[in-house]
C-alpha cells in the first residue's frame, strides 16, 4: 500500500518534472519566436496620402461655407463662444475665429494659435491675432487625409511610446482590465479563480480571467477560437512574454495593439489612434476622465463607445474611475472631478475616398517607387499637391455640366451608364506645375479610365495658340491671313479646310484667327510658315505624340493626352516656362525622414515676350471671341482661353488660364460619338462653374508685359502701322521688339501733298 | 552755464576731429599696398535680405496682400537658405511664387537654392525669371546679373 502511494507520488513528481521541463522548453522556444516577432516591425501601419495645405491671407477670396466645411473635415469643432482650445472655431459677425491646430509638416512645424479672419465681401480683410491684437500676413490650415493604403486588415493605428502615454491612462487600463498586472507573471491565478466563482454564481460568463499579457498573446499571436489548445498556448505565450520583457514594454505593446472601435469599415487600434478618434487629441494630452473613457472602451468597444451609447460609456468610465480610486491610484477629489467632467467627443467622418482619379495617378507613381505591401505597412506620409476645394468644385462642375448638356440635347442621352457622355477636368498651377484637381471621368465607380492621363483625343482648335507661337518670329499678330476657300493637295488628295461658323472676311489678322478660331486662316499660316517649323516647335512642348507634317496639324487633327495639352498651355501662362506636372511632393517615413522630395521642375519653351503675345491674343478670345459667353456666365476677371471642337463634334474643349491657375475641360464620348455641341457650348459652362467655386485662385492679376514687347497702333485693313487720321479703323497691338511693323499702311498712307492737291481738285469736278 | 558746457563739447569735438584726420593721414602713409577683394559674387557679400519689390502694373489692395503673403514665405525661405537648408527653402519659395507669380526675390532665392544644390540648369531657369521680375529694381537687377555669372561659371564647370 505504502509502496503503491510512493509509486503514485513518484509518478506524479516525475510527471510534474517532465511537465515543467516541457513547459520551460516550450516557453524557451516560444520566447525565441516572440522575440523575432517583437524585434521586427510589430504592426502594419497604412501609408496616408494628404492633400496640400490651405493658405489663408488677406486679400484672398474665400467662401465662408467652404472654410467651415474645411475646418470640419480637419476635425475642428464649432463653438458658440470664443474658442479656448486648439481645433475649435466660432462664427462671428465679421468672419470667423479659429484656434488653429499645431502643424507638423515636412517644412513647417508650428504651434497652434488663436486668430480671427475678418471677411468682407467674400474676401479676407485681415487675419487678427486675438491675444496680441497683431495681424498676420499668412495662416495655414493643415492638409486633409485623402487616402490610406490599407492592407487586408484595414486597421488605423498611430504608434505611441510609453514615455508619451500619461500615467493615468496606463493606470486606468490596468485598473479596468488587470488590476494585478504589475504583480503576476503573465497569468493571474487569483483572477482566474475569482472569475470562475463569479461565473458559477451568476450561471453565465460574466467575468474573464485574462490578464493584459494574455489578451496581448491572443491578439498578437493567436486566433479568437475557443479551444483548450488555444487557451494553453495563450498561457505559455503569456509566460514567455513575461520572461522576456519588462512590464513597461508589455503594456506599451498592449496599448498600441488593442482594438478601440470602428470608423466605418476601418478599425481603430491603439491608444494613440483612439485618443485622436474619440477626442481629437494626442495621447499625452488626454485628461483623467478621457483616459478612463478609453480604458473603459476596451471591454466592449461597440457597447461602451461614446459614439454608440453615451450613457453606458459614462457608467463604464465611472466604474474605471472608482477602480482607480480603490487602488489608490487617484484621490477622492480627482475621481469626483473626473466624474463631473462631461464626455466631449470630437466627431468623425467615415473614411471616404476622395479624388479617385487623382489618387490612381498618385498610386501609379508611388508603385513605381515602393511595392504595395510597403505602402500598406510602413506608415509613410505622402503629401500631394491636391487642393480639395478645387477638386470638389471640379467634380461638381463636371457632373452638373454633363447633366445640363444631356437635358439640352436629348440625342446625347444614353441608357447604358457605361456609354454615357463623359468629361474630364484638370486644374494646374501654371507656374509651379502643381496639379490642384483632376477629374478623369464622370463616375469612377463605373469607369476608372482616367481621361486626363490615359486618353488621347484630338485637340481641335486648342492647338492653334501653339501653332501661332511657332511662327511669331515670322508672322506679326496684325499680319493678315487668307480666309478664302483653298484646296490643298495632301497625299494626292485634295483637302479644303472649312470654318465652323460664318467668317465672311477674305483676310483676317493672326489675332482674329485665334479670336474667331478661323480654320482656313490657321492652315494658311502653317502652309506659309512651313510645316517643318511647326513640327520642330511643337515638339519642344513635350507631347508624347509623334507629329506628322500635314497642313491639318493647324486644326489639331492628331491625338494628344489632355494632361500634356494642359501642360503645354502652362508655358503661355507662365512667361514661356513649362513646368513638370506635380502630384506627389513629399514622402516621409514614420520617423519623419524624407524619402522622396519633388520640387518644381521648369524649362523654357518660348520666350516671355512670345508667351505674353499669345496670352494677349487669347484674352481676345474671352473678351470678344468664341469664349465671350464666359462674361455672361459671370467671369469678370482677366482671363485668357481657347475653345476647341473637333470634326463631327467628337470633342469639345476649353482651356482657360490666368497667371494663378489653368483649367482644361474636355467633353465627349469614349467611343467618339458626336456631342452635338462646341467647346463653347459644352465645355465653357463647366469651366465657368468650376472657376466661380474656386475663389481662392481668383485675383485681378494680369499678364505682365515683359521686355521685348512693344505696342503699336495698326490699321485693321492692312495690318500695317496706322496713319494718323487716315486709317478708318485702327487698334493697338502688341509686337515682338524684333518683329514689329515698320511699314505704314499701304492702303491709307498719304500720297504727296501735290498729288493730294490735284486729287482734291479733281474731286471738285466729279 | 548750459551753453558753456555745450561750447566746451563742440571745442572737444573739433579737437578730436583734427586729431583723427592727422592720424588717418599718418597711418595711410605707413600702410602697405593690399589687394582689394574683388566684389564679385553674392556669396562673398552674403545673400541680400528679401524686400518687397513693387510689381509692374500692380493694382489694388488685394494684390498688395497677396504680395505680403508671398513675401512672408519668401522671408522664411530666405532664412532656411541662410542655414543651407536648400530643400526646405525651395519648398517655401515655391509656395511663395505660387501665391504671387511675380515674386522676383522668390525666383532669385530659388535660383540661389538650386545653385546650392549644384543644379545649374534649374538655377538658370529661375534666374531668368528673377531677371524678368526684378528688372524695375536696379540693385536687385545687379544681384541677379551677378547670380547669372555664377550660374554660367557653374555650367561651364569652373
Amino acid at each position: 500500500m505504502f509502496s503503491q502511494i510512493k509509486k503514485w507520488i513518484f509518478g506524479i513528481g516525475l510527471a510534474l518534472v517532465l511537465f515543467l521541463l516541457f513547459s520551460l522548453t516550450y516557453c524557451w522556444y516560444l520566447s525565441g519566436n516572440i522575440e523575432k516577432r517583437f524585434s521586427g516591425r510589430k504592426w502594419k501601419i497604412p501609408s496616408t496620402v494628404y492633400s496640400d495645405t490651405t493658405l489663408l491671407f488677406p486679400g484672398k477670396h474665400v467662401d465662408l461655407t467652404f472654410i467651415e466645411e474645411k475646418l470640419k473635415k480637419l476635425g475642428y469643432r464649432k463653438k458658440m463662444a470664443q474658442p479656448e482650445k486648439k481645433g475649435e472655431y466660432q462664427l462671428i459677425d465679421t468672419g470667423i475665429e479659429i484656434y488653429f491646430k499645431d502643424l507638423n509638416l515636412p517644412d513647417n512645424i508650428r504651434e497652434g494659435f488663436l486668430a480671427a479672419l475678418d471677411i468682407d465681401h467674400d474676401q479676407i480683410n485681415n487675419i487678427r491675432l486675438i491675444d496680441t491684437d497683431g495681424s498676420l500676413s499668412l495662416a495655414e490650415l493643415g492638409p486633409e487625409i485623402i487616402m490610406q493604403f490599407f492592407g487586408k486588415e484595414r486597421e488605423l493605428r498611430r504608434v505611441v511610446s510609453i514615455n508619451n502615454i500619461p500615467k493615468h491612462l496606463s493606470d486606468a487600463v490596468t485598473s479596468a482590465e488587470d488590476s494585478r498586472f504589475y504583480t503576476h507573471f503573465g497569468v493571474d491565478p487569483i483572477g482566474i479563480i475569482r472569475a470562475l466563482f463569479t461565473n458559477i454564481r451568476y450561471g453565465y460568463i460574466r467575468q474573464g480571467g485574462s490578464t493584459l499579457t494574455q489578451q496581448l498573446s491572443k491578439n498578437y499571436f493567436l486566433t479568437s477560437e475557443r479551444t483548450l489548445r488555444r487557451k494553453l498556448n495563450e498561457l505559455f505565450i503569456s509566460v514567455a512574454i513575461e520572461l522576456k520583457y519588462s512590464k513597461d514594454e508589455i503594456i506599451e505593446i498592449y496599448l498600441n495593439e488593442i482594438y478601440f472601435g470602428q470608423k466605418g469599415s476601418v478599425s481603430i487600434n491603439g491608444v494613440g489612434e483612439a485618443a485622436d478618434f474619440y477626442f481629437g487629441k494626442k495621447v499625452e494630452n488626454l485628461t483623467l476622465s478621457e483616459s478612463a473613457v478609453i480604458a473603459g472602451i476596451i471591454k466592449g468597444p461597440n457597447i461602451f463607445s461614446p459614439y454608440s451609447n453615451l450613457k453606458k460609456c459614462t457608467d463604464r468610465r465611472n466604474q474605471v474611475l472608482h477602480a482607480m480610486k480603490n487602488k489608490q491610484l487617484i484621490s477622492d477629489q480627482e475621481m469626483e472631478m473626473a466624474i463631473t467632467e462631461p464626455i466631449k467627443t470630437v466627431g468623425f467622418e467615415k473614411y471616404n475616398r476622395q479624388a479617385p482619379f487623382f489618387l490612381d495617378y498618385v498610386s501609379q507613381q508611388l508603385n513605381e517607387l515602393y511595392p504595395e505591401t510597403s505602402l500598406s505597412s510602413l506608415g509613410f506620409s505622402i503629401f500631394t499637391s491636391l487642393d480639395t476645394e478645387v477638386q470638389n468644385a471640379a467634380e461638381k462642375a463636371l457632373e452638373n455640366g454633363l447633366n445640363r448638356l444631356e437635358q439640352a440635347i436629348p440625342a446625347i442621352k444614353r441608357e447604358e451608364p457605361i456609354q454615357r457622355l463623359q468629361g474630364a477636368v484638370v486644374v494646374l498651377q501654371p507656374r509651379t506645375g502643381n496639379i490642384l484637381a483632376m477629374v478623369g471621368g464622370r463616375d469612377y465607380n463605373l469607369s476608372q479610365f482616367n481621361r486626363i492621363t490615359q486618353s488621347r483625343r484630338q485637340p481641335g482648335s486648342c492647338i492653334k495658340p501653339i501653332i501661332v507661337a511657332s511662327f511669331l518670329d515670322v508672322f506679326k499678330p496684325s499680319d493678315l491671313l487668307n480666309n478664302e476657300e483653298i484646296s490643298y493637295l495632301v497625299n494626292d488628295k485634295l483637302w479644303a479646310p472649312k470654318n465652323f461658323g460664318d467668317i465672311p472676311e477674305k483676310q483676317i489678322s493672326v489675332r482674329d484667327m485665334l479670336r474667331l478660331s478661323c480654320n482656313r486662316a490657321a492652315v494658311d499660316m502653317v502652309v506659309r510658315g512651313g510645316l517643318g517649323t511647326v513640327i520642330d516647335q511643337i515638339n519642344t512642348y513635350n507631347f508624347s505624340t509623334q507629329f506628322l507634317p500635314y497642313p491639318s496639324i493647324a486644326l489639331g487633327a492628331f491625338e494628344v493626352s489632355p494632361l500634356e495639352l494642359a501642360r503645354a498651355y502652362c508655358a503661355f501662362a507662365a512667361d514661356g516656362i513649362q513646368p513638370f506636372p506635380l502630384s506627389v511632393k513629399d514622402v516621409i517615413d514614420e520617423n519623419g525622414n524624407s524619402l522622396v522630395r519633388r520640387h518644381m521642375d521648369i524649362h523654357e519653351v518660348i520666350s516671355p515676350a512670345k508667351a505674353f503675345l499669345i496670352s494677349s491674343m487669347l484674352e481676345s478670345v474671352v473678351t470678344d471671341g468664341t469664349a465671350k459667353s464666359l462674361v455672361k456666365l459671370g467671369i469678370d476677371f482677366p482671363l485668357a482661353g481657347k475653345t476647341g471642337t473637333t470634326n463631327e463634334y467628337k470633342d469639345a474643349w476649353f482651356i482657360g488660364y490666368t497667371p494663378d491657375f489653368l483649367a482644361l475641360v474636355w467633353v465627349g464620348f469614349d467611343n467618339g460619338d458626336p456631342v452635338y455641341s462646341t467647346g463653347s457650348g459644352a465645355a465653357i459652362p463647366i469651366f465657368a462653374e468650376l472657376v466661380k467655386s474656386m475663389p481662392g485662385y481668383i485675383s485681378q492679376n494680369t499678364f505682365t508685359r515683359p521686355p521685348g514687347v512693344v505696342q503699336r497702333k495698326v490699321c485693321k485693313q492692312s495690318g500695317e502701322l496706322a496713319v494718323f487720321l487716315k486709317c478708318p479703323e485702327t487698334y493697338d497691338e502688341y509686337f515682338l521688339e524684333e518683329n514689329k511693323p515698320e511699314i505704314k499702311c499701304h492702303i491709307h498712307a498719304s500720297p504727296s501733298s501735290i498729288k493730294r492737291f490735284f486729287n482734291g481738285f479733281k474731286n471738285l469736278f466729279k | 552755464m548750459v551753453s558753456k558746457i555745450y561750447s566746451n563739447k563742440i571745442y572737444m569735438g573739433f579737437d578730436r576731429f583734427f586729431f583723427s584726420i592727422i592720424l588717418i593721414f599718418f597711418l595711410a602713409a605707413c600702410a602697405g599696398i593690399h589687394p582689394v577683394p574683388e566684389k564679385e559674387t553674392e556669396k562673398d557679400l552674403g545673400l541680400p535680405t528679401p524686400e518687397i519689390i513693387e510689381k509692374p502694373n500692380s493694382e489694388g489692395q488685394a494684390f498688395d496682400s497677396r504680395m505680403m503673403a508671398s513675401h512672408n514665405l519668401t522671408q522664411k525661405g530666405y532664412l532656411l537658405l541662410k542655414q543651407n537648408d536648400f530643400d526646405g527653402a525651395i519648398r517655401l519659395l515655391e509656395r511663395a511664387v505660387g501665391i504671387n507669380p511675380s515674386d522676383g526675390p522668390g525666383y532669385f532665392y530659388l535660383s540661389e537654392a538650386w545653385l546650392g544644390k549644384k543644379n545649374f540648369n534649374l538655377a538658370k531657369q529661375f534666374n531668368g525669371l528673377a531677371l524678368l521680375y526684378l528688372r524695375s529694381n536696379l540693385s536687385w537687377t545687379d544681384r541677379a546679373h551677378l547670380q547669372k555669372k555664377r550660374i554660367e561659371r557653374g555650367l561651364n564647370g569652373l
